[in-house]
């Protein structure tokens, strides 16, 4: 085979003599493959950080957030059930028991998983120490009631133990003041929505910024806020894919500038290889964007069950803390004096009756989401929450499940892509070589 | 023939990598500067939240300005249970400040708290020199050396009342020390208009009850003595001894009866002490005295009626002469205090300059300066006319007033298990004044039990009142 695009000398006098054919095609190979690798790297680099946001988002940050709700529904069950049983000198049930413990391990699985830095650490040991204070607390009430054997006479719950009644009152005001606080916030699940939840939750306990405290209701504000900022990473913006169609672009207009050089120069028909290299591009490209598409699955999830989860234990742990608040200002502060400590009557009868707007919106957003018909008695809860939390986790098992697979098919549709190239030069380069020789 | 798309796709191609490699290189801080970033910092645990934290972080502000080291400051009631916490973890706080020299002590004993005064001192002689003898003998824990740092002072006994509501009414310790029988008269005439006298907040968890054994603690120094009290503090007077038992009658005495106290003693125990004043402002009163330190004014301010200084509040000495059963070795030149004090956990040099910073003339009168911040400062050159009001300025006045005796308060002298102990025995005492000896004997099994030093070579450090 001969070519008709033979070199021609330089000519004297010009400043800058024409590339020959052989370089032109080198350099259009280097840039083909640079670009591939480009391409093929980008690829790469988009997955692996979408799928680390999402999945520390999806597995850490959601989980923190879950498990900060679920202590906090045991501490409101817990106090709960010690006001509802310790002023009968019958001590805490075995349920109180079991309700700390498992705060507790809520509160351990939110420390494995916190992504909140330093500022969630902090507000989790403040946490420890708080609840050693309220259960020490909650065991001098029931000291105090032992020892006077309870109240369950005509006068009613404690009527003789104003000690009691007062660790008692002292042990849940500082579970609701200092522990809890009002963390509690109505979520449709949308970054957006979970973004201002978080931003207006931590607006509302902590007008100061170096004015920490030293609530669970602090802990799922920073938990929250770094599961919106999460979902609302740059890594997970669809432009960035758009970014990488234009690279790709590039590459397939640059493979097309070389049809045309082996066309105009050499006289060829199309060169096949790099018709595959194109169709490469196009698979590489299908491949990541599948990737990215399954990355959202934990979005998806994030705004189905976990929020779904989040709802249900709103709603449980308002009607709980209504009942507890209720027997507090009723059978315990009433019980012993009536009108005697009024304010503190009220105080807690506030606090159940703002338990209630807390179970409706929470309600609301559950029938929302799950096109329960509307249940004027809110008794009606779409499914248990470990089954939410369990239809969650699959959910985001599955959106990670094919990840490796893919990232092994980027690599190996980007060796392909250079491979490609490489042989779709490799003759035309070979015959100049031949020539020269 | 030339290539311009080649030149231009080669440009492309080397922008897009350089972004991927800012990309990547954007991610992790070096560990140096990270290292660096320790040595900016330093943290910080103690029990203001809310209005005092505020204002401690005002402080704290000024700090940064100077130095550009960032403090992490932790504001939590359960102050003793972090710390326990944290020590326990191996990861105390670089700095903790605590009301209560027993607990600090208890930690000196141990051997978690830096001296200030030691090889290397913190605090060099300059800065001592601006603290009288009796605030450094509190510095010292009753030790040989100095280990603590008032931040905020505090007077402790104090009577507030409504200069509004009580007008008309013999308000004592205008010219005088007030008496006993000052105090009883008022609070007669109280009674007499149909008023119920002391407004009383016992709750303030996880330490309710300190109140009343501040009150006590106030009562007991006034009526047997700086002895007595002493002895009392450090463990060596009986609980049922006649002087203990008679301060404790002394109280019930104004608090126990019917009628006597706003809500009587359920409506005490849980009400709040911060909250526990507030009648006194509405219209009608429900009440019309309240004891308690002087950092109540904090509280005072975030009333909804807004009282002020001087015009809807200020106070008188509780009875210092003629307390029943008084000994005529009764105190009536001494006054209970209490203070913040600040102990160092980690003897960094950011710990250093924050405690450096802390002890002088310039961070202390930060915190004074505050409209309705109710602190005190020990430091004996912060101006009076660095404090805002009329009310504030007095107690700064009475604080530094060298021919006064400073007395700490005693229920914080105590080890913690004493403490929670008496907090405890106050509370049932108030709900059942009958229960006092089994009370007492309870607290004296206790008192023989903690104050047994732990081995032979180690004496048990005393406080003393003044010097």
């Amino acid at each position: 085979m001969t070519s008709t695009a033979t070199p021609a000398p330089s000519a004297a006098g010009e400043a800058r003599a024409p590339s020959s054919t052989p370089t032109v095609l080198r350099r259009l190979r280097t840039v083909l493959v640079a670009l591939a690798v480009l391409a093929g790297a980008a690829a790469a680099l988009l997955t692996i950080e979408q799928h680390a946001v999402s999945s520390s988002a999806g597995e850490h940050t959601a989980t923190a957030v879950m498990q900060a709700y679920a202590a906090r529904q045991a501490l409101v069950d817990a106090d709960s059930q010690a006001v509802q049983t310790i002023p009968y000198g019958a001590g805490p049930s075995g349920q109180y028991q079991d309700d700390i413990a498992a705060a507790a391990q809520s509160l351990e699985q939110v420390a494995e998983n916190n992504t909140a830095g330093a500022k969630g650490t902090s507000a989790l040991q403040l946490l420890e120490g708080l609840l050693s204070a309220y259960t020490g607390l909650i065991e001098q009430a029931d000291a105090h009631y032992r020892m006077q054997g309870g109240g369950t006479g005509e006068s009613g719950a404690g009527a003789e133990n104003g000690v009691g009644v007062q660790y008692l009152w002292s042990a849940s005001e500082l579970m609701h003041s200092e522990i809890l606080t009002d963390g509690r916030t109505s979520k449709d699940g949308t970054p957006e929505d979970l973004q201002a939840a978080a931003t207006g939750c931590l607006e509302a306990h902590q007008p100061n910024p170096s004015d920490q405290r030293d609530s669970l209701a602090d802990l799922q504000c920073l938990e929250q806020q770094v599961l919106a900022s999460q979902r609302s990473s740059p890594w997970v913006n669809p432009w960035l894919f758009a970014g990488w169609v234009v690279v790709a672009l590039v590459l397939v207009i640059a493979l097309v500038v070389a049809q045309r050089q082996f066309s105009v120069r050499l006289r060829r028909l199309l060169s096949s290889f790099l018709t595959l290299a194109a169709a490469t591009v196009v698979g590489l490209g299908l491949v990541t964007a599948h990737v990215l598409a399954s990355e959202h699955a934990y979005d998806a999830a994030l705004s189905g069950p976990f929020a779904t989860v989040l709802n249900v234990q709103d709603y449980q742990t308002a009607q709980i803390d209504g009942q507890g608040q209720s027997a507090l200002a009723n059978s315990v502060i009433g019980n012993a004096c009536d009108q005697c400590a009024r304010p503190q009557q009220e105080m807690a009868q506030k606090r159940a009756d703002s338990d209630a707007p807390v179970a409706k919106t929470a309600h609301t957003a559950l029938n929302k989401a799950h096109s329960v018909p509307q249940d004027p008695g809110l008794t009606h809860v779409p499914g248990d929450v470990t089954d939410q939390q369990r239809a969650y986790e699959a959910d985001t098992t599955a959106a990670g499940a094919g990840y490796v697979r893919s990232l092994a098919l980027i690599v190996a549709l980007t060796a392909l892509l250079v491979v490609l190239i490489f042989l779709g030069f490799r003759r035309h380069l070979d015959e100049y070589r031949y020539q020269s020789s | 023939m030339r290539f311009p798309a080649i030149g231009i796709a080669l440009r492309i191609a080397g922008g897009l990598a350089l972004i991927a490699l800012v990309a990547f290189a954007g991610g992790s801080p070096g560990s140096a500067a990270n290292s660096q970033e320790s040595a900016k910092t330093v943290s910080v645990v103690a029990s203001w939240t809310g209005s005092e934290g505020t204002d401690f972080t005002q402080v704290l502000k000024e700090f940064k300005q100077q130095t550009g080291i960032t403090v992490n400051y932790t504001g939590t009631r359960a102050l003793d249970q972090l710390l326990q916490s944290d020590i326990q973890q191996g990861n105390p706080p670089d700095l903790a400040i605590l009301p209560s020299p027993g607990t600090l002590l208890s930690y000196a004993q141990r051997g978690y708290l830096t001296p200030l005064d030691g090889q290397n001192p913190v605090l060099q002689p300059k800065l001592t020199a601006a603290y009288d003898s009796q605030w450094l003998s509190i510095m010292r824990l009753g030790t040989n050396h100095i280990y603590t740092l008032p931040v905020k002072a505090d007077l402790q006994n104090l009577v507030w009342y409504n200069p509004k509501q009580l007008a008309g009414d013999s308000i004592p310790g205008q010219t005088q020390p007030t008496s006993w029988a000052d105090l009883t008269s008022l609070e007669g005439a109280i009674t007499a208009k149909g008023g119920t006298p002391w407004c009383l907040g016992m709750d303030s968890p996880p330490t309710s009850g300190w109140l009343g054994t501040d009150w006590i603690s106030d009562i007991l120094l006034h009526q047997s003595g700086t002895t007595a009290y002493q002895r009392w503090a450090n463990g060596t007077l009986d609980w049922t001894s006649p002087q203990v038992k008679a301060a404790w009658q002394a109280w019930g005495s104004l608090v126990t009866g019917t009628g006597q106290v706003h809500g009587g003693s359920l409506g005490a125990l849980v009400t709040n002490w911060a909250d526990a004043g507030e009648p006194m402002f509405q219209a009608p009163s429900g009440c019309s005295l309240q004891y308690v330190p002087s950092f109540i004014t904090v509280e005072y301010g975030e009333f909804t009626e807004r009282p002020t200084a001087g015009t809807d509040y200020n106070f008188f000495p509780s009875p210092m002469t003629g307390l029943p059963d008084a000994t005529s070795t009764g105190a009536s030149d001494a006054w209970n205090v209490s203070a913040d004090l600040l102990g160092m956990f980690n003897d960094t040099p950011a710990a250093r300059q924050l405690v450096q910073y802390l002890a002088g003339a310039e961070a202390q009168g930060i915190w004074p300066h505050i409209r309705a911040g109710g602190a005190t400062s020990a430091n004996s050159q912060v101006k009076l006319s660095v404090y805002p009001d009329k009310v504030d300025a007095a107690i700064a006045q009475i604080m530094n007033n060298p021919h006064a005796t400073l007395c700490f308060n005693a229920s914080d002298l105590m080890p913690p298990t004493m403490q929670n102990a008496f907090y405890q025995g106050v509370m049932e005492y108030l709900r059942d004044p009958g229960q006092l000896t089994p009370i007492l004997q309870r607290l004296e099994r206790i008192s023989q039990a903690v104050y047994q030093p732990r081995n032979a070579f180690q004496s048990l450090p005393t406080f003393t009142c003044g010097t």
